[in-house]
């Protein structure tokens, strides 16, 4: 009895064991460029992709040697997504893959700071422009990221299938001329599954 | 199986539930009296000293009325944060969680999380729009708009009459730049709400609509006005619910929620400038009690068949344990037909009515006036910043 009563116990303490190590916490280092994605929404990975696009393609078409790089004002990307999502994060990006090229400049900080006050103040787009070539800029980089969302009609199933679709549009736009000199989109299209029965 | 796990224990099980299923949180009716009796800021201190000891399953009541008592009580940007967390609450727990269901099957809804109305569920997303508006984040509040058009989408009969909600998505759009998406919000509107500003977004847009739009009243008025107004009034406390029983003698009960008659309709408010004139203004209402009622409509077929398959499931319990143990079975059958409660709880810090009203501030006026069944609220006009658009108030009577 007291065997089979052991082995009931070291059973148990196996299957305990298994279990806390399954629930255990963890935390791991990952590389900052790799795509993981939990669910279908906007993730750190889409901006790093987004962001290399179109830097890329901007730096393909509308490139200027490092003795003629043009002064740029980059507005923050008006997000017309229904996510909560700092779109400050890909402008940062885009500025600092720019600068990096030394095909642009970009003005200061605190000359944006008050760039962005005076814009708030003004709003017409004739007055943004006006501010724009005070500070010296040549070009105006602006965009909205914008997303289409699809969900499956409702119906008897176990799992709710759902698209959803980013796309990120960008142009460059000459301050003198108000000539559109750039322009191009990024997209991402993802189909993502969950459960409807969970614990 | 049963009579193994004593008498002692189910009947320790049952009682506990009874104990849970009946079980109100205090702290929740306490803050909402003091609310609805003008003291936001008081109601929010017992809420913030109470959060800890409310239970899991009303986590997303606990958002709801810590960041309606934070948007009257002028944090408006804390409020909108809570707002969103509710909503990505209730996003989440769209779901069959097998945990509440076990649990639900043998006592009553109301141990289960609780999720919201369908109307609670799309005045998260109005709360979060009024909240990024009165804190200035504009393109914020457009966002939540489009997480509330989502939400009309999935019950559009439902939620037919949330007038409110769809100006509010109107104005967030407008005041977000987004010309198109307000002027589309507009259009959704019923007839004869919001005709100006439908008029005004659709010649900024160079719409052939703008045509066949009829000039207001409004609109000349906003046209040699100082500036615009908008005012979001709260009028009156949303009605409660009730547990309502349907029931066979002790052999069975059945326990449905349902919402305490309203005795008259919250009436609109009266606005007065200083010079006892009425300024050009629309509106846009909803009747918040009407819309909670069609949503727990819609939900009822589907807490009939829960009550139908609980009240087997119960019955069979009892059954199971009468063949080994006869008292304990009965007692068990009583302790199980006390805990047949409803879930009567909800999002009480509400209001039974919901206004948006825009009005033309005429030049050299210097103060309105709101008043609604002999309670007023005067606006110092000359203290308004309208070069960047129409200026957003939030009132409660």
């Amino acid at each position: 009895m007291f065997r089979s009563l052991s082995r009931s116990l070291a059973l148990a303490a196996a299957f305990a064991s298994l279990a806390l190590a399954g629930c255990a916490a963890t935390t791991r280092a990952i590389d900052p460029g790799s795509d993981i994605q939990y669910d279908a929404q906007y993730s750190f990975s889409d901006k790093n992709a987004i962001v290399k696009d179109l830097t890329d393609s901007l730096l393909n078409r509308a490139a200027y040697s490092a003795d003629q790089a043009p002064i740029m004002v980059v507005y923050d990307v008006v997000n017309e997504t229904s996510e909560h999502i700092s779109t400050s994060g890909i402008t940062d990006d885009i500025r600092i893959a720019l600068l990096q090229s030394g095909r642009y400049r970009f003005i200061s900080r605190e000359q944006r700071a008050n760039l962005k006050a005076e814009l708030q103040e003004q709003g017409a787009a004739a007055q943004r422009v006006a501010s724009a070539r005070k500070l010296g800029a040549q070009f105006i980089l602006a965009g909205s990221l914008r997303s289409i969302e699809k969900e499956q009609p409702k119906q008897w199933r176990l799992n709710r299938k759902k698209l959803v679709y980013y796309s990120l549009n960008l142009e460059m736009t000459d301050i003198q001329t108000g000539e559109i000199r750039w322009a191009d989109k990024a997209e991402i299209a993802r189909e993502s599954s969950q459960p409807i029965i969970g614990w | 199986m049963l009579a193994s796990l004593g008498r002692g224990r189910l009947l320790a099980c049952a009682a506990l539930t009874v104990l849970v299923s009946g079980c109100a949180t205090p702290a929740f009716d306490q803050a909402r009296a003091l609310h609805h009796a003008g003291d936001s800021a008081a109601g929010l201190s017992v809420l913030i000293s109470a959060q800890d000891t409310i239970p899991e399953r009303d986590q997303l009541l606990l958002l709801l009325e810590q960041g309606t008592l934070e948007l009257f009580d002028g944090q408006s940007s804390a409020a909108a944060r809570q707002f969103v967390s509710a909503a990505d609450y209730i996003d989440a727990e769209d779901r069959i969680s097998l945990r509440d269901e076990a649990r639900a099957l043998v006592t009553s809804e109301a141990t289960t999380r609780y999720t919201g109305e369908y109307a609670e569920q799309l005045l998260a997303h109005s709360h979060a729009m009024l909240g990024f508006l009165l804190s200035g984040q504009a393109e914020s509040a457009a966002v939540e708009a489009r997480r509330a058009g989502k939400r009309l989408r999935e019950h559009e009969d439902t939620l037919d009459s949330a007038t409110f909600t769809r100006a509010l998505m109107a104005l967030s759009f407008e005041m977000a730049g987004q010309t198109n998406d307000a002027y589309v919000s507009a259009r959704a509107l019923p007839a004869g709400t919001w005709p100006a500003t439908a008029a005004r977004l659709a010649q900024q847009l160079g719409s052939s609509d703008a045509d066949t739009l009829a000039p207001s009243a409004l609109n000349n008025a906003l046209a040699s006005a100082r500036g615009e107004l908008v005012l979001a009034v709260a009028t009156g406390q949303v009605s409660t619910k009730y547990s309502s029983h349907l029931n066979n003698g002790l052999a069975w009960q059945i326990a449905f929620p349902a919402y305490r008659p309203v005795d008259a309709p919250t009436p609109a408010l009266s606005l007065q400038l200083a010079n006892g004139k009425t300024p050009a203004h629309e509106r846009a209402s909803t009747n918040i009690n009407q819309l909670l009622r069609q949503s727990l409509d819609a939900r009822a077929g589907a807490l009939l068949a829960r009550q139908s398959l609980r009240l087997s499931a119960k019955h069979n319990l009892a059954k199971e344990l009468r063949a080994k143990d006869e008292l304990g079975a009965q007692l068990l059958a009583i302790a199980l037909f006390v805990s047949e409660v409803a879930d009567t709880r909800g999002w009480y810090s509400l209001p039974a009515r919901f206004d948006l009203y825009r009005v033309a501030v005429p030049v050299g006026a210097d103060s309105l006036t709101a008043t609604v069944r002999g309670k007023s609220y005067t606006v110092d006009l000359n203290a308004l910043d309208y070069s960047r658009g129409p200026v957003l108030r939030l009132m409660k009577f």
